[in-house]
């Protein structure tokens, strides 16, 4: 049993950090998520354990760290099933050659930029127990990720979602993640399939035949609680929690047929009807729940990152190099497909930098690499920086490359609904 | 409108299908290369605890049940015993030699004979197969020729979990 004292003090003590932190960050113009990320890091062994490692060691001992994963794993799995759920595939299906374009190159560019930093690093901060292809299919996935809510979050704030910039940007971020996420299953697969000793085969079959059993046959169920919504307006409490049951069934679906449990949160997600009034409405009705959960994810991962094991000028070289890495292939691939297809350099510029940024997703492929030990503790501490340093640097380095002002004539105004994804930027990713 | 698809399957064929053999090469050309041995997870150390508890600060070790874990990354590691009753320590892998210094923590020390400035070494050979369960090595004691060298052998119990905290 959980010691509930230290249970509640935990998530007492993460709420009001995340809360005091994410306001600061709201000021500083950043969302609020980001300074729930850094907060996160901030409970942990590289601030808080380092400055008062006996209060830490009171606040967060090693055996109970277990309760607070779940319970954090718990609003991760809702949070990637409303990922799954903003995620159109209608809107993908009708973007132009920019966006198709861009959001394969934002995906191939930093998957061959990081072989090569694995070529580098692999020697140096991996393990024999790592196989070489699956160590560089992580750091290719891990770096071609995007973090969709807070993209969609900045382009909300900055008015950004209907020009053509925003429209972009978010398909290229939605296909980029897709992607990501799936090429990481494979990896989850391979690992656990080698741990388990099992065959790959067999393993990669089942994954298929449930995702064909949910696209063609739980999607056609899901449908009803549009039309539920539809008749009545709202959903019923009965529906709501067959909805986490759902999202909870899948998820636990994937994790025993070898993959990790956010897979088929998200895939969950992603099968329910895509009527933007019932999406929003979803979203409003989980937002507490999430707003809440997450912190205690960013505090976990926070705890499993220790910056004091980036040490001496060799491994923060390593660091500066991963964040060089990360931002040539995302930002670089990103800007120079768009200006391929006809985009000024400016705002291809634009669209490079927002696609850099990698925010909360991030940080849950991280983990999930730290779980299955494709990547060591440092290195999941540098990766951990990269994303914080790339999703920091998304707002100001906007404003500068491409100014609200200059995007006001490529506004388009055939978009007149707001996409879903505005409303999960804007409800899971700050205020 | 065809010049457009025209340099859209051109820009498609240069920046995407080129740099997808460019990264199918890279891995199969990473395939020769060889990281660090894996040392990482809960050892349990398989010593005479009388022989141990000889050597200046090794009392500790005893109470800890002679189980450490070690978190790899790469050539460096750190290495914590159980209870705490050691420093949390760093230290290499070169080769399948794997080598440490421990300093005994303040609130062990008190009381004991554990000078807190001692440093005990470990140095152990593991063997070099993937995920090796088993390594042998020497506990001895810095600036002390008269204490004794304590071999011993420990047991990989399981790899590094990586729920836990660094």
């Amino acid at each position: 049993m959980p010691n509930m004292l230290t249970l509640i003090l935990q998530i007492s003590v993460v709420l009001a950090v995340s809360r005091v932190v994410g306001g600061i960050f709201l000021k500083m113009r950043q969302p609020r998520v980001v300074g729930e990320m850094f907060a996160g890091i901030m409970l942990g062994p590289s601030l808080l354990g380092w400055i008062a490692p006996h209060f830490s060691a009171f606040l967060f001992p090693p055996l109970s760290l277990g309760y607070l994963n779940a319970l954090s794993q718990v609003g991760v799995i809702i949070f990637m099933f409303l990922v799954g759920l903003g995620i159109n595939p209608r809107e993908l299906k009708n973007q132009s050659h920019t966006a198709v374009l861009t959001s394969h190159l934002s995906i191939t560019f930093p998957f061959v930029f990081a072989s090569f930093l694995a070529i580098y690093l692999y020697p140096r901060l991996s393990d024999n127990s790592v196989p070489f292809t699956s160590f560089a299919l992580f750091m290719g996935a891990a770096m071609s990720m995007t973090a969709f809510p807070v993209l969609a979050r900045i382009l909300t704030e900055k008015n950004l979602l209907h020009s053509r910039l925003g429209t972009i940007a978010i398909a290229c971020a939605a296909v980029a993640d897709v992607t990501g996420w799936c090429v990481l299953a494979y990896i989850v697969l391979l690992v656990r399939a080698t741990d388990a000793q099992k065959s790959t085969w067999l393993m990669v079959t089942g994954v298929l035949a449930f995702a064909l059993v949910m696209l063609l046959g739980v999607r056609r169920l899901v449908r009803r609680f549009e039309f539920m919504y539809r008749k009545k307006g709202r959903l019923s409490e009965d529906a709501i929690a067959l909805m986490v049951l759902l999202a909870l069934g899948s998820a636990l679906c994937t994790e025993s047929l070898g993959i990790h449990l956010l897979f088929g949160s998200f895939l969950m997600g992603a099968i329910m009807p895509k009527e933007p009034q019932f999406v929003r409405y979803v979203l409003d009705r989980f937002e507490i729940i999430v707003a809440t959960v997450l912190p205690l994810f960013f505090a976990f991962t926070g705890l499993r990152t220790n910056i004091g094991l980036v040490k001496g000028p060799e491994m923060w070289m390593y660091c500066a190099l991963i964040i060089l890495v990360a931002t040539l292939g995302k930002f670089g691939g990103s800007t120079l497909a768009a200006w391929w297809t006809g985009m000024p350099v400016r705002e291809a510029a634009g669209v490079g930098t927002l696609m850099n940024t990698r925010g909360l997703m991030e940080l849950m492929v991280l983990n999930i690499g730290l779980d299955v030990r494709v990547i060591s503790p440092a290195l999941f501490s540098m990766m951990v920086l990269m994303a914080l340093t790339t999703t920091f640097m998304t707002s100001p380095l906007l404003e500068v490359i491409c100014p609200t002002r200059l995007l006001w004539g490529h506004t388009s105004s055939a978009n007149n609904q707001e996409p879903v994804t505005a409303t999960l930027g804007l409800e899971l990713a700050g205020d | 409108m065809k010049r457009k698809s025209l340099n859209f399957a051109v820009g498609y064929l240069i920046l995407v299908a080129l740099p997808v053999l460019v990264f199918v090469g890279v891995l199969r050309s990473g395939r020769t290369l060889v990281a660090p041995v894996s040392v990482g997870g809960l050892w349990r150390i398989q010593a005479n605890g009388e022989n141990v508890v000889v050597l200046p600060c090794g009392e500790p070790l005893v109470v800890a049940d002679s189980n450490f874990t070690i978190l790899q990354s790469g050539k460096n590691f750190t290495l914590n015993f159980d209870r705490s009753v050691m420093s949390s320590t760093s230290g290499t892998v070169e080769g399948t030699i794997i080598r440490a210094t421990i300093l005994p923590a303040a609130k062990w020390a008190k009381g004991t004979r554990c000078d807190l400035a001692r440093v005990l070494t470990l140095t152990a050979t593991v063997d070099s197969r993937v995920n090796a369960h088993f390594l042998a090595g020497v506990l001895s004691v810095g600036d002390c020729p008269a204490c004794a060298l304590v071999h011993f052998r420990a047991v990989r119990e399981e790899q590094a979990k990586a729920s836990g905290v660094n």
